[in-house]
């Protein structure tokens, strides 16, 4: 005789749940044996007889394994494939249905495979061309009593930079368009000016001849030279090698050509206009076309550093309370401005704000969307369950157990949610390219999908498929043979019309 | 069964024996994890080498505890377990010499 309460009541409670994965027919000797054997263990423990009994939690958490061992031991792989074949030629015989409840699904897979592939492009993947971007943090001027996230001017920058324990190296960036070549040939191009240590923090290698480095950061105007993004020599220099060298006309002064920037590079922000042509930041004059480059007033230079080995982002921030300091008591006229840091590049933090809403916002509709659909999709496949309940009747009669009809009802769903699953990739690969026109921002980063994405879609295909097919699977699982074989106006034809009642609601 | 039991399954198979043991003492025989010792308990029971019966109802009621779920060998088992432990001789007389021509 059971003598309940003997073993801790979280264990028992914890049995009765996973008792729920054993298969109908061994459930109730399954539990008993597990609860009889918690008993022995309690009273083991009581009574002091317990030696080389391990204690509740570990004995207990056996119990997972061993349900799932029951549950899974018929899962052959000649039975899986036999559950497949079938599945397909029961699809086969329906085409029409395989295909609007594919469509359908893949609309809900499709969006939220779209908007991750435009959180992806934006915010997780790495900038091309750049090394390590994990290491590198944006630099930015604010005030204790007007805070903000700005600029910087030249002293301040070479401030911050020098000296630093935190930084293997300080650069900055201004946004600028240039005007590109004479005569007929003239057009405008977006482009930056940079500080010498630019593409060195950022760790980008040449595709041709070299980079702008410090050689390019000696004497104010002296530095006519510029690097071209891989688009623009393709595109306007026709990819010819022997650019390197050739002067073109920037701003209708002569610029040398020094090198073209690896194909993909952007620079490091994912907004704005893609800079095709970088020029050293000593080419650049202020008002009055006097150089910038003694003034503290003037903040043009957006800043971005590298951490040095064994730096953490931590150890940094704390590092620019000193920046601070010694900014304040070099730069009389702000006494109170401050040097912030924010990890990564890409978007400054207004912007990964921003970025953020919008994204949770789009991933909640979408989400809702599927969530429809997978509705809809259930529905379809509850009607056609009830079309085959002589088909279901005919199988428990020979023999099918009620799992084995489940798990192949679920194998069909999962099969149409495959399907679905292919339909969408083209539908995220062509919606990646018109997103980008519904953003506020212009991008210079591709959102287009990458193996990330494709990953997310099979991980959401696979959901969906079980979240619309465990409906029909359990409807198909919980018939009675006579009835079923009476023809479906019968129990189960009730309880799958309360489930598609409770559905559509 | 096709392949060759390995020394969990074998490990089992003594402590369950002839007589019979239920699995929490199968547990603390072989030191193996109850996660272990269920599931392979269980593919046993279905490869035909063991056998699984409940105690009496009125034994376990005497005793005043649930009743218990006991594995027992059967004669296939039985010949199983004598062909692993002779294969595990085998094999531990191997490694010996091994030993032995090495130090």
């Amino acid at each position: 005789m059971n003598r309940p309460g003997s073993a801790p009541g979280w264990a028992r409670r914890l049995v009765a749940v996973v008792s729920w994965l054993v298969p109908r027919d061994a459930r109730a000797e399954w539990r008993e044996e597990w609860e009889g054997e918690l008993d022995a263990l309690a009273r083991a423990d009581r009574s002091g007889q317990g030696r080389g009994y391990p204690g509740v939690g570990r004995f207990v958490a056996g119990a997972l394994p061993h349900a799932v061992w029951l549950n899974t031991k018929e899962w052959t792989m000649d039975s899986l494939w036999h559950d497949v074949r079938y599945a397909f030629r029961g699809l086969r015989r329906a085409p029409g249905f395989a295909l609007i409840a594919a469509v359908t699904l893949a609309l809900g897979i499709g969006a939220n495979g779209l908007i991750f592939s435009f959180v992806n492009g934006l915010v997780f993947r790495p900038p091309v061309g750049i090394a390590d971007p994990d290491r590198l943090v944006q630099i930015a001027r604010s005030y204790d009593a007007a805070p903000r996230w700005d600029s910087w001017s030249w002293p301040a920058l070479r401030e911050i930079g020098a000296d630093s324990p935190v930084f293997a190296g300080v650069a900055g960036y201004q946004d600028q368009s240039f005007v590109l070549g004479r005569g007929a040939e003239t057009n405008q191009v977006a482009g930056q000016t940079v500080t010498g240590g630019y593409f060195e923090v950022l760790g980008v290698r040449p595709f041709l001849g070299r980079l702008i480095g410090a050689v390019d950061d000696v004497s104010p105007g002296g530095h006519p030279v510029v690097v071209l993004s891989y688009g623009l020599w393709a595109r306007r220099f026709g990819a010819d090698t022997r650019i390197v060298g050739q002067t073109v006309a920037v701003g209708s002064q002569p610029y040398q050509v020094i090198g073209v920037a690896p194909p993909g590079f952007v620079g490091p922000d994912a907004v704005g206009l893609a800079p095709e042509v970088w020029v050293p930041a000593m080419q650049r004059t202020g008002p009055g076309g006097r150089h910038p480059f003694g003034e503290w007033r003037m903040s043009w230079l957006r800043a971005v550093g590298r951490l040095n080995d064994g730096v953490t982002y931590a150890q940094a921030a704390s590092a620019m309370d000193a920046a601070t300091i010694r900014l304040r008591s070099a730069d009389a006229g702000a006494e109170d401005i401050r040097v912030l840091l924010a990890p990564g590049v890409g978007l400054d933090p207004a912007g990964r704000g921003r970025v953020e809403q919008i994204s949770f916002l789009l991933i909640g509709i979408v989400g809702l969307v599927l969530l429809l659909t997978c509705t809809n999709v259930a529905n379809l496949f509850l009607a056609r369950g009830a079309s085959r309940t002589t088909e279901v009747g005919i199988r428990m009669a020979l023999g099918a157990r009620r799992s084995r009809l489940t798990r192949q009802f679920l194998t069909e769903s999962l099969l149409v949610a495959a399907l679905a699953t292919l339909i969408a990739v083209p539908m995220v690969a062509a919606g990646s390219r018109l997103l980008p026109m519904l953003f506020p921002m212009a991008l210079t980063v591709s959102v287009a999908p990458d193996p990330t994405v494709y990953l997310f879609l099979g991980v959401v295909g696979l959901l969906a498929g079980l979240l619309f097919g465990t409906a029909p699977a359990w409807a198909a699982g919980a018939g009675n043979m006579v009835d079923a074989l009476r023809g479906g106006r019968d129990g189960r034809g009730q309880s799958r019309a309360q489930l598609r009642e409770a559905i559509a609601r | 069964m096709p392949r060759a039991l390995g020394i969990t399954s074998l490990q089992i198979l003594a402590a369950a024996g002839r007589q019979g043991s239920y699995g929490l003492d199968i547990v603390a025989q072989t030191g193996l994890p109850s996660g272990t010792v269920y599931p392979t308990l269980a593919r046993l029971k279905e490869a035909g080498l063991l056998r699984a019966v409940w105690e009496d109802h009125r034994q376990a009621e005497r005793s005043g505890r649930p009743r218990r779920r006991y594995y027992l060998l059967t004669a296939s088992g039985g010949s199983a377990l004598a062909e692993g432990a002779a294969r595990l001789r085998t094999t531990a007389t191997a490694l010996g010499k091994l030993a032995e021509g090495r130090s």
